[in-house]
């Protein structure tokens, strides 16, 4: 039975490997995209950070209490003071902000009483927004100044203000420390790759066949049934298991370049050793059998390939929104999650990447992916034995 | 050597009921070429595939040289090559590396398979795109490999519906002549057509189906002489006219 399953694997892989279309779109675009998102966000990000820093702001300052404030406010930002600005002059321009101190913020001040300031803005604009939280930095500082000079007329200093010292110290082993991001990113992307990856390729082979009529032809071949379920999933696990891997390490690309976006400076990438790679590649086969064998099945069940598509939307929908819901989750202590498809490789990979393995997991995990793997082939040959569904003549 | 016996096949769905084959049975020998003849809709691709083990009939039996088509389906498959209507042959694949794929699944050895290639390409003048993409040939040419790829196993029988639909006159006239002389070898050979002409040419035995009945199962001889006509596209609207059927397209 396997020999003819391999069979089908290989044919099946040599037709899609012809094409270069095809190694283009499975292999090389998922290891390109994430290097080319990152890049692009990084880049745009950066360059809209230097334009605000260098963006000389019209600022109205009134009632200011005194001279520290303004030279405070100097390193933070370029701006020119200008007399005749209102509030509809800043809600008609991205760098006009207004600060208006009470009128007795002088007096005030010398008598140590609180002062109150009032900033103008605009919060639909990003450069009105920089510039206000830059004021407002200001403002936080030229406020530490004043409690420094109050402090100081009683004997006391700034570091009196915190009578307790807090030091903290992580008692996480080194090679685990900032492996949650990693945690966070790599389950969800790889998930989503093993669907998006094997959606296509799972369709053309089971409903596309039908479509084209040649289905029907390994159908009277003496080949048993569930070869044919065998071959198909193979090949659709592993052109998943291609894609998501090529994903990873274009992810791992991405990361490596680095740079603000995603907190990518964060990550402990040497964390990921050659044992946390192995475990995650073992998940991702079961994760990957899983995906394609329920996408065959779902296939195979379809009259065509746009019929199928709406099979597997829902699915492909549900993944995506399983892999955003546990990002933030920790995998859990009751066994049981374990047994729940999709969610226990996820939970299984958070485990590998923070170094924090757990054998009885892995093994539940491995077991009830094996078992819905084997109650979807024994499925799939069954569909593929129904006439009602693999014959249209009489439909 | 395939016998057909008072198969029965119903199509059901929540809408509809739809008998496609009433009690249809016919006997076909070694070297003989059976042509089922009828309009669309009449049957003959559903008793085909009922041979061919892609259908299941309600009641009746099918028994492809003394298998069940039900009960011994594998063993029918090893047998017969099933060349359907609908077969769009697609992809990246070459003919050769497809007719290599289902020499594989057909258990051969692969210098078998590399001589049976060779006799396929020559047999049905397949030389010039052997090597060429699938998705690349034209119409005829991938007719002519779905042919290649149904004969790789070298099946004792031969099922084809509709084999020169759709082909220009060379590659229908390589088809006709490959089928007379696999009849001359000795195969039992069933196609399904409504082209008169092309059952004229090669069947020895005809089987008139209408709206799932077979209403007349004899040699071309026989027909004419029964009919008193000599032209069997005549014959089969003299058949239609008796049992009531019109164009109602």
């Amino acid at each position: 039975m396997l020999r003819d399953a391999l069979i089908i694997f290989r044919k099946e892989l040599k037709n899609v490997f012809k094409d270069g279309r095809t190694i283009f779109a499975v292999l090389i675009l998922p290891m390109l995209i994430m290097p080319i998102i990152f890049f692009v966000i990084n880049t745009v990000s950066s360059s809209q950070v230097r334009t605000f820093e260098n963006t000389e702001y019209r600022l109205k300052l009134i009632n200011v209490p005194d001279e520290r404030f303004t030279s405070i406010l100097g390193e933070l930002i370029k701006f020119v003071q200008v007399e005749e600005l209102d509030r509809e002059s800043v809600l008609n321009s991205d760098d006009s902000i207004i600060v208006e101190f009470a009128p007795d913020s002088v007096k005030r001040v010398q008598e140590g009483v609180k002062v109150d300031a009032k900033l103008y803005y605009k919060s639909t604009s990003r450069a009105s927004s920089f510039a206000a939280q830059m004021v407002h930095s200001a403002l936080s500082a030229y406020s530490s100044v004043l409690l420094a000079d109050r402090l100081s007329q009683h004997g006391l200093t700034l570091a009196d203000l915190n009578p307790v010292e807090v030091e903290r110290e992580d008692v996480a082993p080194e090679e685990s420390k900032g492996t949650e991001a990693l945690a966070v990113l790599i389950p969800y992307f790889l998930l989503i790759y093993i669907f998006s990856g094997s959606m296509n390729i799972g369709l053309d082979t089971t409903a596309g066949e039908k479509e084209r009529g040649s289905m029907p032809v390994l159908l009277v071949n003496q080949v048993s049934r569930t070869s044919i379920a065998t071959g198909k999933i193979l090949y659709v696990m592993t052109i998943a298991v291609l894609n998501s891997i090529f994903t990873f390490i274009g992810l791992m690309i991405a990361f490596r370049l680095g740079g603000p976006a995603f907190g990518a400076g964060e990550l402990n990438l040497s964390s990921l050793s050659l044992t946390t790679l192995a475990g995650l590649f073992a998940t991702l086969l079961t994760m990957a059998g899983l995906a394609a064998s329920l996408i065959v099945l779902l296939g195979s069940l379809a009259r065509n390939i746009k019929e199928g598509g709406g099979y597997i939307l829902p699915i492909y929908i549900f993944a995506i929104v399983l892999g955003v819901a546990t990002m933030q989750m920790e995998s859990p202590d009751n066994p049981l999650m374990y047994f729940i498809p999709l969610l226990n490789s996820i939970f299984v990979m958070k485990d590998i990447i923070t170094v924090q393995f757990v054998g009885s997991r892995f093994v539940f995990m491995v077991f009830s992916n094996l078992s819905y793997i084997s109650v979807f082939v024994y499925l799939l040959a069954r569909v593929f034995n129904s006439e009602k569904i693999m014959d249209s003549s009489g439909s | 050597m395939v016998k057909v016996t008072s198969i029965d096949k119903t199509f059901e769905s929540r809408k509809k009921r739809v008998k496609a084959v009433n009690k249809v049975s016919f006997r076909t020998e070694p070297g003989e070429i059976f042509g089922l003849l009828g309009p669309n809709g009449a049957g003959k691709t559903t008793t085909l595939r009922i041979i061919a083990t892609l259908l299941k009939p309600n009641s009746g039996k099918a028994e492809v040289m003394g298998f069940d088509c039900m009960k011994e389906a594998t063993e029918v498959r090893k047998r017969i090559g099933f060349l359907t209507s609908d077969m769009k042959l697609s992809g990246n694949l070459t003919p050769k590396e497809l007719l290599q794929f289902f020499g594989e699944l057909s258990h051969m050895e692969s210098s078998v398979i590399n001589k049976r290639i060779r006799d396929l390409a020559s047999y049905l003048d397949m030389g010039d795109f052997l090597d060429k993409r699938i998705g690349k040939l034209s119409t005829g040419m991938k007719q002519k490999a779905a042919i290649a790829v149904s004969l790789i196993h070298d099946p004792e029988v031969i099922i084809f519906d509709e084999p020169t639909n759709g082909l220009d006159i060379l590659t229908a006239r390589t088809v006709t002549e490959f089928l007379k002389d696999y009849r001359r070898q000795g195969r039992t050979i069933i196609i399904s057509t409504h082209i008169m002409a092309v059952a004229e040419k090669l069947c020895d035995r005809v089987g008139i189906i209408f709206n799932g009945n077979l209403v007349e199962n004899d040699t071309l001889k026989e027909l004419y002489t029964k009919f008193g006509d000599s032209n069997l596209e005549d014959v089969f609207f003299k058949i239609a006219e008796r049992e009531g059927v019109t164009d109602n397209a």
